[in-house]
């Protein structure tokens, strides 16, 4: 089925939402309460568009295509209908863009830009409410910024279910809260700091750190479980800082984690900002070493599939035996994004055929008389008293006897990963490099 | 693309002996010359350091200083970045901090501008949406014994006095 959006003739599905059809073509359509993966609301008006045959403008969020519907995005009409309804919706907004951290990547702002450029009409004083409203779970209220375009609320009744947000008061005093006495509270609430398009949402933990304009992005995939969910590393390094890692942010992907990521996963960046300082042994020692007998390694689970690959070429020339032990939670998972398995790339271990069985390593390490460990959390901080052991590590560590080598985390590296429902994706290195080089780059110097 | 064709000058031969651009030029020296010399007291120059310059405005791009609020005296700038995003020789050090005086949530925990890099173009006077930097001080020479010297830092900037009439920020 064809239509046509502004002369461009567009391939689309029977069915399908305008607003859906246009968001999937790059064609710019302004919204602030349409959300691909909350639905529609229609509450905002802001995505009008004229459509052939109409008597009046409609909103694309609620309509759905028609063979050879003809839609005019552009036009005197429409931008005068969207400049009314943006004056109406920033009528009691305070404009504190200087202090407020959505500025840059704040819907208002781009749509006043593309369409508003009006000056207020507004005579008496605007409506106060409140600011810098702590809701818990490192969430940021400022009413007064609101567009009440209800996606926090909807996501928190409809996608947690957990429903602490809501719409108090009507007309000008409308405004979101929480209940008196409650605060939000689930391990999900951090997303409607992502979903709210303007500044009234805001996250406690990357309050005010750095404005959004001098942050760069790459493309990644969160390791803190084997769900693999999609997500943006937002970065920079500046004249006076060093590179640093400031957020992470949900990238959609409609079969993995929609537009969502957990706060446990959200906040494990700063783990990347923890990487090797210490200077790593000489790799001729190393050399050295791995002409001992028995000979152990253990490798995390969360290492990329090419990091693993290498590990095992490794394990195979000098007769070392591998294993790899799942980071199991029975209390992590929840049947939505989290699982049990807090390993990144369980499924790349199984396919590699590494052994993962916990009683043959046990027996291993016991006769062991050098342990190799490739970052596995569980052999990082341990002693071994007369045995001999090194630690590739891509989080420091303090000094310790044994012989130890940094390698760069996965925010500084690039592979592949395989998640629990066997979906393999790639995640890309950003544009610094780490200090340390990365695990295959060191296992190289091996050869 | 139109192209405009010009006239390449300096071919003809009363252009290639010089001597009469060179005459022309001597005839203005002297002019001036003989002018000074019956008249000093309009000479356009100064013996600086001895003499100061006594025609600063507060138009004069001198050094910066940071403003203060009418209401409280508290400090104007809101750390919004927009001076340090404007500045072309990036040499604004911003780090932004949560405001504790109730007059607002933000302000600046460090405020740095190097000297030695500024180029001083007034970009970030222009940028900034709360008339809280300026660079009315009328002062147009900076001394220092090391490079640090030239960092103007918060508490520095703050204590600046301007020329200007407006001594506090003008922003709403
Ligand atoms: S929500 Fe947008 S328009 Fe409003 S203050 Fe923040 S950046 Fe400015
Ligand atoms: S807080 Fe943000 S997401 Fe929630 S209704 Fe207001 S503008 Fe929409
Ligand atoms: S005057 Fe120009 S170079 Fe100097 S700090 Fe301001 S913007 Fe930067
Ligand atoms: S001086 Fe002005 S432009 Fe610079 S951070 Fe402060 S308020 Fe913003
Ligand atoms: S996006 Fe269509 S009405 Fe809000």
């Amino acid at each position: 089925m064809r239509i046509t959006i502004d002369d461009i003739s567009i391939e689309c599905e029977e069915g399908e939402l305008l607003i859906d059809v246009m968001l999937n073509n790059n064609i710019n359509i302004p919204h602030f309460c349409y959300h691909q993966d909350l639905g529609a609301d229609g509450n905002c008006r802001m995505c009008m568009v004229e459509i052939k045959g109409a008597k009046r403008p409609q909103i694309a969020c609620d309509t759905f295509v028609k063979e050879n519907l003809e839609v005019i995005t552009k036009s005197e009409n429409i931008n005068e209908v969207k400049r009314s309804i943006l004056e109406l919706e920033l009528l009691n907004h305070p404009v504190d863009c200087p202090i407020c951290d959505q500025a840059g990547e704040c819907k208002l702002q781009d749509y006043y830009m593309d369409y508003g450029l009006y000056e207020s009409h507004l005579t008496t004083p605007k409506t106060k409410k409140g600011k810098a409203i702590e809701l818990g779970s490192n969430v940021m209220l400022d009413q007064e910024r609101c567009v009440l375009c209800t996606r926090c609320t909807r996501f928190t009744s409809e996608i947690t279910k957990t429903g602490e947000l809501g719409i108090i008061g009507r007309g000008d005093s409308a405004r979101v809260g929480v209940a008196p006495g409650h605060e939000l509270n689930n391990p999900y609430a951090m997303n409607v700091v992502e979903l709210c398009p303007v500044g009234a949402l805001t996250s406690k933990d990357f309050r005010f750190k750095q404005r959004v304009w001098f942050l760069d992005t790459s493309k990644s995939i969160c390791h803190g479980c084997s769900r693999g969910c999609n997500i943006s590393i937002d970065y920079n390094e500046t004249k006076y800082t060093r590179e640093k890692i400031h957020r992470f942010r949900a990238r959609r992907n409609a079969r993995i984690n929609q537009s969502f990521l957990c706060d446990y996963g959200r906040l494990s960046y700063k783990e990347l900002n923890n990487s090797f300082k210490g200077t790593s042994s000489s790799i001729e020692d190393l050399k050295e070493l791995l002409k001992e007998d028995k000979k152990l390694a253990l490798a995390s689970p969360s290492l990329s599939l090419e990091q693993l690959q290498a590990i095992q070429t490794l394990c195979q020339t000098h007769n070392i035996k591998l294993f790899c032990l799942a980071y199991y939670d029975e209390s992590f998972g929840d049947g939505w994004l989290k699982t049990n398995d807090k390993s990144a790339n369980l499924a790349s271990v199984k396919k590699l055929g590494i052994c993962t069985c916990q009683e043959e390593f046990d027996a291993a390490l016991q006769e062991a008389e050098l342990i190799l460990n490739f970052d596995h959390t569980l052999l990082k901080h341990q002693e071994f008293g007369n045995k001999k052991s090194v630690q590739f590590t891509s989080t420091h560590l303090p000094p310790a006897c044994g012989y130890c080598f940094g390698f760069a985390n996965f925010a500084h590296d690039t592979g592949t990963l395989i998640n629990c429902e066997g979906i393999t994706q790639k995640f890309y290195a950003t544009r610094f490099r780490d200090k340390n080089p990365s695990l295959s780059e060191l296992l190289e110097q091996l050869r | 693309m139109g192209i405009k064709v010009v006239e390449r000058h300096g071919n003809t031969f009363k252009e290639k002996i010089y001597l009469h651009a060179v005459f022309s030029g001597m005839k203005t020296t002297l002019k001036h010359f003989t002018a000074n010399l019956r008249d000093a007291s309009n000479l356009p120059t100064l013996c600086y350091p001895e003499q100061k310059p006594t025609d600063i405005t507060p138009r004069y791009r001198g050094v910066h200083r940071l403003t203060h609020r009418k209401e409280d005296d508290s400090i104007a700038c809101v750390a919004c970045f927009m001076c340090a995003t404007a500045c072309p020789a990036n040499c604004i050090e911003i780090v932004a901090a949560d405001r504790e005086d109730g007059r607002d949530e933000k302000m600046p925990q460090v405020f740095n501008i190097d000297l030695l890099e500024c180029v001083f173009c007034g970009y970030c006077v222009e940028a900034c949406p709360c008339d809280a930097i300026r660079m009315d001080s009328g002062i147009y020479s900076v001394i220092g014994e090391c490079r640090e010297d030239f960092i103007y830092n918060k508490a520095k900037l703050l204590s600046i006095q301007g020329i200007s009439k407006e001594e506090f920020s003008l922003a709403k």
